[in-house]
């Protein structure tokens, strides 16, 4: 390295960089845990988009997110919207986070209107 | 909503509401490609941007002194805001695909400020008394030393905010 001020640039660069907090991280499949978790409720929220579709279902009172695939998956597995509503009644099978307290869980597989999606068809094994 | 809820909130959720409706918001939030591709240039944005800047300030810091500084002035810095700009119209389009999620995230939030501090400091480099002795006679001061060193801290850490975004969804 040629200079200090280099040399003192890239040090911090790389500090800066490690400098991660351990973010909670809802994306891929590290959050989640490897158990098989079922869960049912009342949908108060639909969203079938970008970045990914997603879910907020309300049980016993409390209100769970879920994560559903990206959009391209989501819609080849026949979920889109006309498949649930606002209110409608759901079972989601997939995965839940590991974080203390928090209600989230990722779905592979989600049941209503007496129909089955499975958005994420490679993980649906401990289910079926 | 609360009857104290202020003003200034009020509208700032109205703002997000109606580019939420934007017409060109609700085919990207649908499209299958279109949006994977709006991704791609604002990546494709952000490349130019810091490969460039990069570049300027380590030249400004002493690297490649046998290279003029003229050259690094005349390409790189030139190719970074092109590619700044690039990256605020994609990246501009692909939070309006969900405002309202993106304007609560936090690394969103220490992104965006990041952003206006790295603008304000290139800015002043670029068109401050320093650029025109640096660029005709590779005449570097001290300030612009400062600048450069903040300038690769700033847009390195706009990098790792705007990855942590999705990681805190």
């Amino acid at each position: 390295m040629p200079t200090k001020p280099i040399r003192a640039t890239l040090a911090a660069g790389a500090i800066l960089s490690l400098t991660a907090a351990t973010a909670l991280a809802h994306h891929g499949w590290a959050w989640t845990s490897p158990e098989p978790f079922v869960l049912s409720g009342t949908i108060t929220d639909v969203y079938i988009g970008n970045p990914h579709a997603t879910m907020e279902i309300e049980v016993d009172g409390e209100i769970w997110h879920v994560d559903l695939a990206p959009l391209i998956r989501t819609l080849d597995a026949g979920f889109d919207e006309e498949a649930a509503s606002v209110g409608d009644s759901v079972t989601l099978y997939g995965h839940q986070s590991t974080i203390e307290g928090e209600n989230a869980m990722k779905a592979v597989r989600v049941e209503v209107n007496g129909m089955t999606y499975d958005v994420y068809p490679d993980r649906t094994g401990p289910f079926d | 909503m609360a009857l104290t809820e202020p003003a200034a909130a009020a509208w700032t959720d109205d703002a997000l509401a109606t580019l939420n409706d934007w017409s060109v918001a609700e085919w990207l939030r649908r499209s299958l490609y279109a949006y994977p591709i709006v991704n791609v240039l604002h990546i494709l944005g952000f490349i130019l941007l810091i490969g460039g800047i990069i570049l300027v300030d380590l030249r400004v810091l002493g690297a490649f002194r046998r290279v003029p500084f003229a050259v690094f002035g005349r390409i790189h810095e030139p190719m970074a805001a092109l590619g700044l700009l690039l990256a605020i119209v994609a990246g501009f389009l692909l939070f309006a695909v969900k405002p309202a999620d993106y304007a609560e995230n936090v690394s969103f939030q220490v992104k965006m400020v990041l952003v206006l501090l790295g603008i304000v400091n290139a800015v002043t480099q670029r068109f401050g008394r320093q650029w025109r002795p640096a660029m005709a006679d590779d005449m570097i001061i001290p300030r612009m030393r400062v600048q450069a060193t903040l300038s690769i801290g700033i847009w390195l850490s706009v990098l790792v905010a705007g990855r942590f975004i999705a990681f805190l969804e």
